[in-house]
């Protein structure tokens, strides 16, 4: 199956509201506000601000005195911060924090196609605070996921870079698989461009897999908005020594799958996400990749791709 | 085609399927976790944190 070209949406706020746009993964997010203050992004997703542009999604954002907890049918509880409801053609998803008690202190009210959103802030929860970012993790990246998740992409624990000579490497990874090492071994010995050192979004464009860079970086604190083609990846581990192995495809789908941020409260958004994968692992080699967190990592890999290419 | 035609040479060893575990982390996979030097599962309750995190549950 491949990925249908994205119908844009068309939806204009009204007059007199204050506006931006941000892109991550090919996907444009409009934002709109009264006051222009809350459109506030952070440093990260700064990188990711575009001109003017017709949106997949759309965000509101408005203030109200209080909220309450909903009634309404719990889907997913995530023992974080965040807890997603049924409702009446869509969803909501509210963030608490024992900072502010059992209240919500930020709600988000979308459809059920991720496409129209409603964010609300409490005042009473955040009305004294100097700064506030509306979208700030983890709303944008669960917006983001959740979009994706209806056969549009998958975003992957990993690191992506750029190699000068050797062109795009993906290698994703559990924490502590060494992310963050092979992310800076790379800009140390060849001078990558690093896309992200911790989560990248996989999508299909043209019978190919591109990797793009998301605000949502690392320990290494590496994002940029850039995006390239990949036609391997990497599966990282601690090892005693550099090796390749290919994995087949089923593995490479559950090793992916790990390493994935499927969206958990129904079973379309897993399927989707499952199938795919499926469809990446079918057009991407997918390899496990022990690794030494040295020089010789890096030399592995471009041996590996030297051989590949001659 | 009937059997007499068929290459028994062209057939496919029979593989037995076979599991594979592998390592599921639900406390990376769903968001909104953050990485601290005492943690690296969902947000505790002692987390004071509204800003903006600078480890995204990496």
């Amino acid at each position: 199956m491949i990925a249908q070209a994205q119908q844009k949406r068309t939806t204009a706020p009204p007059a007199g509201m204050h506006r931006a746009w941000i892109r991550i993964a090919d996907v444009s997010i409009g934002l709109h506000a009264s006051c222009g203050e809350d459109l506030r992004l952070t440093s990260e997703m700064s990188a990711f601000r575009i001109g003017e542009a017709k949106c997949d999604i759309e965000i509101s954002i408005a203030w109200t005195e209080r909220l309450k907890r909903p009634i309404a049918n719990k889907l997913f509880d995530s023992g974080a911060v965040w807890t997603m409801y049924e409702r009446d053609h869509g969803y909501i998803i509210d963030f608490e924090t024992p900072v502010f008690g059992l209240r919500p202190y930020k709600r988000l009210c979308v459809d059920r196609s991720f496409s129209e959103a409603r964010l609300l802030l409490s005042r009473e929860c955040l009305g004294e605070l100097d700064l506030v970012h509306a979208l700030e993790y983890p709303l944008d990246e669960l917006l983001v996921t959740n979009w994706l998740a209806q056969g549009k992409g998958v975003e992957v624990h990993g690191c992506g870079l750029v190699d000068g000579a050797t062109g795009g490497h993906l290698f994703v990874g559990h924490s502590g698989a060494g992310k963050s090492t092979t992310t800076m071994l790379w800009k140390s010995m060849r001078g990558a461009q690093i896309l992200s050192d911790d989560r990248m979004i996989l999508r299909e464009q043209q019978n190919e897999v591109w990797m793009h860079g998301t605000p949502w970086h690392g320990e290494a604190g590496f994002a940029a908005a850039g995006k390239i083609p990949i036609d391997r990846i990497f599966v990282l581990a601690h090892g005693s020594r550099n090796e390749i192995i290919p994995l087949s495809r089923s593995q490479a789908v559950g090793e992916l799958f790990a390493r994935s941020f499927p969206p958990f409260h129904g079973h379309r958004p897993l399927d989707s996400t499952l199938a795919y994968l499926h469809q990446i692992v079918n057009s991407v080699p997918c390899y496990l990749f022990p690794f030494l967190p040295d020089d010789s990592a890096v030399e592995t890999i471009l041996n590996f791709s030297g051989q590949e290419s001659s | 085609m009937t059997d007499e035609h068929r290459d028994p040479e062209s057939k496919k060893a029979y593989q037995s399927p076979k599991l594979s575990v592998i390592s599921l982390r639900p406390e990376e996979a769903v968001l909104g976790h953050c990485k601290n030097a005492s943690t690296a599962g969902p947000v505790s309750t002692s987390c004071t944190m509204v800003g903006p995190c600078m480890v995204v549950g990496s």
